[in-house]
């Protein structure tokens, strides 16, 4: 049990392992759909998300929770209300969990220390998306059974990527290890003080991999000059079929949504047999329920 | 106003280079070379009489602000922004605004320098000169007039949105980074536009080990420039603070513990000239954000002497850094030391503890700790 979820790496192994045997079991037997009746759950969503939004709905709902949506277009933030405002008063209303997603590293942790309800974070700048990491590491043991002696090679933005944080934490609580591969504007070579293998070239990092996971490319980092254009970084960093044929056979292919088609990955291995991507998205329900059954 | 004469007293003037036991005599709000008829007769054997202390950068809020720069021994206060009105009052630290270099502090065009009354201390606020030649320019205005330009050094193409020093800490925390690169080329920018324009340059709160050697460098070819840190950056680097602690948004961001070290060697080597307080006290809205979005700042104005007191450095470089040091890097004349004309700003400390016990403002003791001497 845990009292909050705000990132991996204040996590334990034992929590970890706990939650995924949560959804484990879940997945098997089944969602007791009283589990959390009569509780609110609380989406505070200041950022855009459908499948992380719908998830969380689903595995809420199907606990038998009552779900606020808060949404930011209507809300009185736009009026100018801070985030901590929001929560007090959404929290005098009784509530059980909060789930935040917000622009900004630290948001979910400022709330979980000023009120008193469990806070899970969906999702905070570019700091941790635990969540997420959970869920992919779900779908991996699915697969494998055991982490220990795999090698997961995360290929894409590492610098603003929450994902990649999250995911570096958990596969190496679990004992896989992390290589990080994409432009040098993009992947900071302090990330190896982490532990994890930085390199850029793609070709180079496809060896020995047991499982590539493809991050989502944002369209701004053209205008803020961090890649030359979309064509060279889909050359040189996108996953085609020309490169997943460099792969050992059976090397599972990941993202976490949602893929521009023809940018970090090809329309063709979209179709590919070892594609992962749809398993993310249904185990995210059993894990994020297991996540919300955690809390204590 | 009341005569003085201080007897007795370990009589510790950097200015003068004097650390030696005597008297002090203030008549009119000045120190005399006489002593004054019908004074009071303090005796200060066994205590510290220095300069009053000096604040490079003071954001003054409340009157709160001002009680404690006078516990702090402070008697002088240069102001970002002008105090409101309203929290001054008789006795408090005398509180000088720094004036704009350019207008509106927008960065575009001269401030009316040679107009301003007396705003001879030329300073932007944190909003950094990104035009060279604009820069090049005010210097070489400044420099006609015997006026002292303030640098924020900060290129912003490279700060971006960052809020801590690039890192392993701003990584783990997933928040924007600022190299140390954002300070130090403008540093090495504005020397070697000094080295044309000429005049003097004082470089406010350095946060890099980088800047520091190259003012120390700019130092040893002769060149008029001085630099202040502040203990925000002494006291505190990024490791050290706890993830997204408002007490670690500063600005300049926090940088590493190699960095702070670098600041505090330069420090007590004297290659950087002051310790200044940068003290803006933030209301409770104000960090109860997440923390990109809290506004940089913090209480400082009571870690400036206990900071200079703690420090493996004589008694005498721990003065200069709040007096003399300050006053060399303004240009200014009538504070900072205890020769004869000086105001009479002064403060009484513990030799055994290190506390103060009197801060004089004009001759006029407007901060006593306990009752007697």
């Amino acid at each position: 049990m845990i009292p909050h979820l705000l990132s991996i790496r204040e996590l334990s192994q034992g929590d970890v392992l706990d939650i995924l045997g949560r959804a484990s079991k879940l997945k098997r037997e089944g969602a007791q759909c009283t589990a959390l009746a009569g509780k609110v759950v609380v989406k505070l969503f200041y950022e855009p998300s459908t499948r992380t939004s719908c998830s969380f709905e689903v595995a809420a709902a199907g606990l038998g929770a009552h779900v606020l949506n808060w949404n930011i277009a209507s809300s009185s933030s736009v009026k100018g209300e801070t985030l901590l405002d929001t929560a007090r008063n959404l929290a005098a209303m009784g509530v059980f969990a909060f789930v935040i997603r917000h622009p900004n590293a630290g948001a979910p942790a400022l709330v979980a220390k000023h009120i008193g309800c469990a806070v899970v974070n969906a999702g905070d700048g570019r700091h941790e998306h635990p969540s997420q990491a959970l869920l992919d590491a779900f779908t991996l043991l699915e697969k494998w059974g055991d982490m220990r002696g795999r090698r997961v090679l995360i290929v894409g933005d590492v610098l603003h990527s929450r994902v990649a944080r999250s995911n570096l934490y958990c596969l190496q609580l679990l004992g896989a290890k992390v290589r990080f591969c994409g432009p040098p504007t993009l992947v900071p070579k302090a990330f190896e003080a982490f532990g994890a293998e930085v390199c850029f070239d793609l070709d180079e990092a496809l060896k020995e991999v047991d499982a590539v996971m493809v991050l989502r490319l944002q369209k701004e980092r053209q205008q803020e000059a961090l890649i030359p254009s979309a064509q060279e970084y889909q050359r040189r960093w996108g996953m085609d079929l020309r490169r997943m044929s460099q792969l050992k056979e059976g090397t599972f292919l990941m993202h976490p949504g949602p893929v521009n088609r023809g940018l970090e990955l090809a329309s063709e291995v979209m179709e590919g047999p070892f594609n992962l991507i749809l398993e993310q998205v249904a185990n995210g329900v059993v894990v994020r329920q297991a996540i919300l059954e955690s809390l204590q | 106003m009341s005569a003085l004469i201080l007897k007795s007293a370990q009589i510790v003037d950097p200015a003068n280079n004097r650390n030696t036991v005597g008297d002090i005599y203030i008549e009119n709000g000045l120190i005399t070379s006489t002593p004054p008829s019908g004074a009071e007769v303090w005796d200060l054997a066994g205590h510290c009489l220095a300069p009053g202390f000096i604040d490079l950068r003071c954001t003054v809020r409340s009157r709160e602000d001002l009680n404690l720069a006078l516990e702090q021994g402070y008697t002088t206060l240069f102001c970002p922004q002008k105090p409101p009105e309203e929290v001054l009052f008789s006795g408090a630290p005398k509180c000088i605004p720094l004036g704009p270099l350019t207008q509106g502090r927008g960065g575009k065009e001269l401030a009316g320098i040679g107009l301003g009354a007396g705003a001879h201390i030329l300073f932007d606020g944190n909003q950094p000169i990104g035009n060279a030649g604009l820069m090049r320019r005010a210097m070489q205005y400044a420099a006609e007039l015997n006026a002292v330009v303030m640098v924020h050094a900060e290129d912003k193409t490279l700060s971006g949105k960052g809020v801590l020093g690039e890192g392993a800490v701003a990584l783990a925390w997933g928040i924007p980074c600022v190299p140390a690169s954002a300070e130090a080329t403008v540093v090495a920018r504005d020397l070697l536009l000094l080295e044309e324009a000429g005049g003097h340059l004082h470089f406010a709160h350095l946060s890099c080990k980088r800047s520091v050697q190259l003012v120390e460098e700019a130092k040893r070819r002769g060149l008029s420039v001085t630099a202040d840190v502040s203990p925000l950056h002494l006291n505190a680097w990024d490791a050290k603070a706890a993830p997204y602690s408002p007490l670690a948004r500063v600005w300049p961001p926090l940088r590493t513990e190699e960095d702070s070290c670098a600041l505090r060697e330069g420090l007590k080597c004297g290659s950087i000239d002051a310790l200044a307080s940068d003290h803006c006290r933030r209301t409770k809205d104000e960090v109860e954000e997440p923390f990109e979005l809290c506004m940089p700042g913090g209480e400082s104005l009571n870690a400036v002497w206990p900071t200079l007191w703690a420090m493996d450095m004589p008694l005498l470089d721990k003065i200069a850094r709040v007096t003399s040091g300050p006053a060399r890097a303004l240009r200014l004349a009538w504070g900072g030391h205890l020769g004869e004309g000086a105001l009479a700003d002064a403060v009484i400390i513990d030799l055994k503890t290190g506390h103060i016990l009197k801060t004089l403002v004009d001759g006029r003791i407007c901060f006593s700790r306990g009752a007697t001497l």
